[in-house]
């Protein structure tokens, strides 16, 4: 039962069972995990803003190295015109981040290694990106979906795969982070089952493995809030420029 | 239709549930709401503190420290202009001052040359002054040193005689004498 990989992703309650209008909403280790991502975040904010000054202390400019990572990452993907939705990438970036990096902890829980948190995540973004493309564009925007300079005969074809790339967005979006946890997560774990049942004598080898694929997957968790940030932000602006 | 997606729904829900069963807790559908509620309540709290606290702080800051600079920038402009104005402004002084040093030093120079030419004139005229002067003196003194010579040779004639015979000679004799061979002797000089 412990040697199964698979354990650590298993979600089971915490306390009585709570439900409205019957649909359950009991607290789980998955929500105790995303509540202790926020306490962190806020904490980390909270203290980075409390003695805010031009000449900054040590959490302030990590607070602010965060900030201008998104800003700049927003200005050279969307533009100026995302500013009003800055504050909703960079909540995004810094609570899957969290949630990846607190992951990482031994007898922790990985939220994002849960399909429907990713899914959650991504068929908002992709409602919201929608909803904001409609309003900008009105129904021109379903010009997206008809690539300029194609001849015409090639057009009906064209319309109908950028409609199944635009519909599989939240898909692709979803499962990339959630795959890449799993999977990151699973081979630990294996290679963690190697460093026990091998021993001190044989498991000195998978446990050196464990070491540089915990390096990996510390990276892995950057680079996949920032795929995902990124991503978000590239389907805003496909929504607000209108590149097709 | 609605029956046929209803069953199609409840079929994905099985397969999900065997998936989950044969190992992939994921797809167990059993927590899906509760995550999905906690998730809202949790990412929905963080984005409204981040939206309205967080985020327009740190924007305000970094407003703040972009002016600050700007005025620092424009500041260190400003002080840096003034300062190659009063740099100009030195060098033309340094300028002026050595043109009027060089012109000084020029008319200082000429005016001591002047001077000196004028004492060195007043040098060489004293200095003829004095030389005539004493060449006079010296002449008087030979003439007179001439004039008293056979006074002074019939003095030293008497006591060489004196000396010699241990006997005075006559002094008008000696003296009549003397001016006889001078006279001669002064004549035969002339001649």
């Amino acid at each position: 039962m412990a040697t199964n990989p698979m354990h650590q992703f298993e979600v089971h309650k915490i306390g009585p069972s709570l439900s409205i209008n019957g649909i359950d909403i009991s607290f789980t280790n998955s929500s105790l995990f995303m509540m202790i991502s926020s306490i962190l975040i806020i904490t980390f904010f909270i203290l980075g803003t409390k003695k805010i000054s031009i000449v900054p202390g040590k959490i302030q400019i990590l607070n602010e190295i965060v900030f201008n990572f998104i800003s700049k990452m927003i200005n050279e993907t969307v533009g100026n015109d995302a500013k009003p939705y800055f504050p909703f990438i960079l909540t995004l970036f810094v609570f899957i981040l969290t949630m990846n990096m607190i992951g990482l902890l031994p007898y922790s829980f990985t939220v994002t290694s849960q399909v429907i948190i990713t899914f959650f995540f991504a068929i908002v973004i992709f409602i919201g990106v929608t909803i904001v493309g409609f309003v900008k564009n009105g129904l021109g925007f379903l010009k997206i979906f008809v690539p300029s300079g194609i001849p015409i005969f090639l057009l009906p074809l064209l319309v109908v795969i950028e409609i199944i790339s635009f519909l599989s967005r939240p898909i692709s979006l979803s499962v990339r982070l959630f795959a890449n946890m799993l999977a990151g997560h699973t081979m630990l774990k294996v290679f963690g089952g190697f460093v026990v049942s091998l021993g001190i004598i044989g498991g000195w080898l998978p446990l050196s493995f464990s070491v540089a694929l915990t390096a990996l997957e510390i990276l892995v968790a950057f680079l996949q809030a920032y795929v995902f940030a990124v991503l978000s932000c590239i389907y805003l602006n496909d929504a607000l420029h209108m590149h097709h | 239709m609605k029956k046929n997606i209803i069953f199609f729904i409840f079929l994905l829900f099985l397969e999900h549930e065997a998936m989950a069963n044969e190992g992939m807790p994921q797809l167990n559908p059993e927590f899906w709401l509760s995550q999905i509620f906690w998730l809202i309540i949790c990412f929905g709290f963080l984005y409204f503190l981040i939206h309205k606290f967080f985020s327009p702080k740190l924007l305000a800051l970094l407003d703040q420290r972009a002016n600050f600079l700007k005025s620092l920038i424009n500041e260190t402009e400003n002080n840096k202009n003034q300062i190659q104005k009063l740099d100009n402004e030195y060098n033309k002084i340094i300028a002026e001052a050595k043109k009027n040093s060089k012109e000084n030093s020029e008319k200082l120079n000429n005016e001591f040359n002047k001077k000196i030419s004028i004492k060195k004139k007043e040098f060489e005229n004293y200095l003829n002054i004095e030389t005539t002067k004493v060449e006079n003196e010296i002449n008087n003194f030979k003439q007179q040193a001439l004039d008293n010579i056979s006074d002074i040779v019939s003095e030293f004639s008497k006591e060489l005689i004196e000396k010699i015979t241990d006997t005075k000679p006559n002094d008008s004799n000696l003296k009549a004498i003397i001016s006889e061979i001078y006279k001669k002797q002064k004549e035969s000089k002339y001649v």
